[in-house]
């Protein structure tokens, strides 16, 4: 099974130090991990390292046996699905023609009519398949971050990375939007990994958790553990209390410290 | 002031003085009042001794006016005759080789290169500029900066409309000059030679008229045709001469661009070009090469390679032997009367038969320049054999 | 957010519409290049000599009935002309539209970023002090200035791309400075030129066709049709760059890479267009807009329909030229700008969709 595995992870932007060691999992397929902690802890910089995207000055992310640094960019984008959740919109192309784009994975000039079909389907599937002839240009926050989603999901891969996929969203959209991916993670047994910044979400979605602080890994684990680690509290710089919820999940409540 | 230098004895210079004084003493007591082509009222506070022109093809003008050293007075100009018309600058050179030395080549009066500094440091009292950059020098605010530098600026003009503003360029010339009187007789003889053409063209019925294409600066652009005048300049001349010129049919302007595609079309009854000797400024050049130092030889080639460019070979004029070429700086020159006859001549060849344009430049050679006429201004192409 | 409760549309219906779109899109593609055959035929039947619209279908389809003057008028002059007009429109165009994508700007063109100026003023250096660039080009030094002039500040544009932190609006920036660069020097030797150089300047500065030869046509031709496959290869990279630089890395696109081939088709296309018509404004700014506000910016029909916009525009403007004193050659950069900017001011009011903010 293709496991994902951070070891070491270490990126700096100059001299400036943004991934220090930062190991996790393996992470199982079929499992969602929520990615947490605080502002400028370094999380959309491991997405882009496991995606490909910046080269670490040192560690590696496996998949199951492979070293990813030793594939093509072109091979590692098509096992690992990696979507910024925020996109120029100003551009005069619709919902469907992105959506489109990520299905043809820039290949071909054909568009098939299976490919117009899956296209179709995904973005009735995600919710905005009244939005498909809407241009990207005049979408809000919220509705863009649907399309990204939808893109991300388009087409199979073995590793789903989702940079805040619900932060210009509503209750009832965060609640959907977490679902369709946890969905999509079990069936497609994938490896999913999620940056959230609210960690009742991140409670009540993920099966594992990553805390980052600092560049580094500070807990991971099953939310139970991870969420009751001092370390969250101390990362947040927050008093963080757990309690049950009504329905079986766990909440946190945060005060200032 | 005096320049009185071929006085031999004191009788003599104490006469001549007298004589100054008693003549002209306004001459350089007192300021000198005139309107300039471009209608602007200049004073000068005495008679200008060091003048720079604008253009070295003033020097065209000046010649004629000035008895014995044209470079008398002048102390620079633009090297616009050394560049384009070489052969007139030898002609000077051979003449005043230190005169023609000592010219200080102070570049283009709009242009950067020209300096304030170096026109006061030369002491120059007048600049002459030409009546086609009055935009220009009241752009660039050239007038005013000489102004506020005690240089004083006048306008003459030889291109913009030359048949209307020669004589009243000369006039203006003949004052600055102190050279009044040859004026006079420049504008006598310019006027009689007009006359010859014009009394003529005035009988002839406008449907004798023959259509006239005038090809300004043929060859110059080596890979395109053609750049012709409206009713003004060497369109004006061919209308002077009894002809009617194709420019003026098109456009009311100067000069413009027209397409070979219109005048194949016409079908023109003589086409006419216009060359001067550019090849040593712009060595690609296939124009005719006319003007002091030109060779029949050598232009009879050039005139012929320009009928075979592509579009000309089979125009009636061609085929006819009605494609000529004329020197180019007549159209800039108070001597457009030599281009006029030499049009009209091949326009209408029987009513001109006796007029002889050749003949009228050597005269005027002869009587107002201070070298002799040489060289060739004009050629005809012969009809091709074939037909 | 809209609800999509009440009654989300199926899969069916979706597919339908982007069908839909899809077959209009090509006719769109096709009904411009059916306007543009039109055109074409047009600039060809029209001209000072008044030759018949069948004798000059009849001259072009069976070469040898043509009189001399026929054959001179049609084969030599209006066609090079005609054709000219179609691709150096169609170049600047495609120039213009590839421009606007990777720097992400809508004001980027030939012109805007200085290149149209550079190649005027290298071809005002040759005019006017008689400097060539590259020794020993013979006659051709002029067009040889304007070429490379206008490569050199293309590279220099993209060297500037290359240092770090410089964004596309920086580098617009930098293009606009050229332009006054370029327009400033071009002015100082234009006041020191004589009235034969000023009048060849001209041509450079305002654009014209009527240099037009078949040996440039071809020339033209073979660049577009060296830098147009390249540029339709990479279209859904050149979309994905519409979504910015991150979500196109993400999609696979080597960004840095893309944005070197595209600069490097786009600067030769536009180099070579400007340096044998002049500075011809506004085609390259307004062929894509136009092409982008009727089928948007789906590389697949945004290309196609800019080259042809641009095509267009120009083979319109050639008509025009001819159009308004038969037999004067007026600059065509002057007509672009006449005819153009009203019809660009229209399209944007009537637009209801705003891009670009």
């Amino acid at each position: 099974m293709n496991t994902l595995t951070l070891s070491n992870l270490s990126f700096a932007y100059g001299s400036r130090t943004i991934l220090n060691g930062a190991s996790a999992g393996p992470l199982e397929p079929g499992k969602l991990t929520a990615l947490i902690g605080p502002n400028a802890s370094g999380k959309s910089t491991l997405f882009k390292v496991i995606a490909g995207l910046l080269t670490p000055t040192a560690g590696q992310v496996s998949l199951g046996q492979t070293d990813l640094a030793t594939l093509s960019t072109k091979d590692r984008l098509s096992r690992i699905r990696f979507m910024p959740q925020f996109f120029a919109a100003n551009a005069a192309l619709t919902v469907f023609d992105v959506v489109m784009m990520a299905e043809k994975q820039l290949q071909g000039w054909r568009v098939t009519s299976q490919d117009m079909t899956r296209v179709a389907e995904a973005l009735h599937d995600g919710g905005i398949g009244h939005l498909a002839e809407a241009y990207v240009s005049e979408l809000s926050g919220g509705q863009s971050q649907m399309v990204s989603c939808v893109q991300a999901l388009i087409r199979p891969a073995d590793v789903y990375l989702f940079d805040e996929p619900t932060s210009a969203l509503d209750l009832h959209h965060q609640l959907g939007v977490l679902g369709r991916i946890r969905d999509a993670v079990r069936a497609r047994d994938a490896v999913g990994v999620v940056a959230l910044h609210d960690l009742n979400l991140a409670a009540r979605f993920a099966d594992h958790l990553i805390l980052l602080g600092q560049g580094r890994v500070l807990a991971e684990g099953p939310p139970n553990d991870v969420l009751r680690n001092p370390a969250l509290a101390h990362t947040y710089g927050v008093d963080i209390t757990i309690v049950p919820g009504p329905r079986e999940e766990l909440t946190v409540h945060a005060y200032a410290s | 002031m005096f320049h009185t230098t071929r006085v031999h004895g004191f009788t003599l210079a104490i006469a001549a003085s007298a004589t100054l004084l008693a003549s002209a003493p306004e001459a350089f007591a007192e300021a000198v009042t005139l309107t300039d082509i471009a209608g602007r009222e200049v004073t000068l506070p005495e008679m200008p001794d060091k003048i720079i022109l604008g253009e070295g093809r003033m020097m065209y003008a000046v010649a004629p006016l000035t008895d014995g050293n044209p470079f008398e007075k002048i102390v620079g100009w633009k090297d616009d005759l050394v560049l384009y018309d070489p052969d007139a600058f030898r002609k000077f050179e051979a003449v005043f080789p230190d005169d023609a030395a000592r010219i200080i080549n102070f570049g283009n009066p709009y242009a950067g290169d020209f300096s304030i500094e170096a026109v006061l440091e030369s002491e120059a009292d007048l600049v002459l500029l030409d009546l086609g950059n009055l935009f220009k020098a009241e752009d660039t605010g050239l007038i005013e900066k000489l102004d506020k530098a005690g240089v004083a600026t006048v306008f003459i003009d030889f291109r913009q409309n030359p048949t209307e503003n020669a004589i009243p360029s000369m006039l203006i010339l003949g004052r600055l000059l102190g050279e009044e009187k040859a004026a006079a007789e420049f504008i006598d003889f310019y006027i009689a030679q007009m006359r010859r053409v014009t009394n003529v063209v005035q009988s002839v019925p406008n449907d004798e008229k023959p259509l006239v294409f005038i090809e300004n600066a043929a060859g110059w652009n080596t890979d395109f045709c053609c750049w012709t005048f409206g009713s003004f300049n060497y369109g004006r001349f061919v209308e002077l001469a009894g002809g009617v010129n194709y420019g003026s049919t098109k456009f009311s302007g100067y000069s413009t661009e027209v397409n070979l595609e219109g005048i194949i079309a016409a079908d023109p009854d003589v086409i006419i070009g216009t060359g001067a000797n550019w090849a040593e400024a712009k060595p690609e050049v296939t124009a005719t090469l006319l003007g002091y130092e030109g060779e029949p030889a050598e232009n009879d080639k050039r005139l012929v390679a320009l009928a075979e460019r592509n579009g000309f070979k089979d125009l009636r004029a061609v085929q006819d032997g009605r494609m000529h070429s004329i020197y180019h700086q007549f159209y800039n020159s108070p001597y457009h009367f030599i281009a006029i006859q030499q049009i009209a001549k091949w326009l209408h060849p029987d009513e001109f038969e006796d007029l002889d344009p050749q003949a009228t430049f050597d005269e005027l050679h002869a009587r107002f320049m201070p070298y002799d006429n040489s060289g060739q201004f004009w050629l005809s192409m012969d009809a091709p054999a074939s037909n | 957010m809209t609800d999509q409760a009440l009654s989300p549309p199926a899969p069916q219906d979706l597919v339908r519409n982007y069908k839909r779109r899809s077959t209009k899109r090509v006719a769109l593609v096709l009904g411009a290049a059916a306007l543009l055959l039109t055109t074409v035929v047009v600039d060809v039947i029209t001209g000072p000599a008044d030759l018949g619209f069948w004798r000059t279908l009849h001259v072009i389809a069976q070469h040898s009935v043509a009189t001399v003057q026929e054959d001179i008028i049609i084969w030599d002059l209006r066609l090079p002309i005609a054709l000219m007009a179609v691709v150096v429109g169609a170049m600047l165009g495609v120039a213009g539209a590839e421009m606007q994508t990777i720097l992400n700007n809508p004001l980027a063109d030939p012109f805007t970023l200085g290149l149209s100026s550079a190649a005027s003023f290298g071809a005002a250096l040759a005019i006017v002090l008689g400097w060539s660039v590259i020794p020993g080009v013979g006659g051709l030094f002029v067009t040889v200035n304007a070429f490379v002039l206008a490569m050199v500040t293309s590279l220099a544009l993209f060297a500037f791309t290359r240092l770090r932190g410089v964004t596309p609006e920086a580098m617009i920036l930098v293009g606009i400075a050229m332009l006054f660069t370029f327009n400033a020097l071009l002015a100082f030797l234009q006041y020191g030129a004589s009235e034969l150089q000023l009048a060849q300047i001209i041509f450079w500065q305002l654009g014209s066709l009527a240099r037009a030869t078949w040996t440039k046509v071809g020339i033209c031709l073979a660049v577009l049709l060296i830098v147009l496959p390249y540029f339709l290869h990479r279209s859904w990279a050149l979309t994905a760059l519409r979504m910015g630089e991150e979500k196109a890395a993400a999609l696979g696109v080597n960004v840095s890479l893309l944005r070197l081939g595209v600069l490097a088709g786009v600067s030769l296309l536009s180099a070579v267009a400007v340096s044998f018509v002049g500075a011809v404004a506004f085609v390259g700014l307004v062929g894509p807009h136009i092409a982008r506000m009727i089928v948007g910016e789906d590389q697949r029909g945004f290309l196609p329909l800019s080259a042809l916009a641009g095509a267009l525009i120009l083979s319109g403007t050639s008509i025009a030229s001819k159009a308004i004193t038969p037999g004067v050659v007026y600059p065509i950069g002057m007509i672009t700008s006449l005819i153009g900017i009203p019809f660009f001011v229209s399209l944007i009011l009537s637009q209801r969709k705003r891009h670009w903010q």
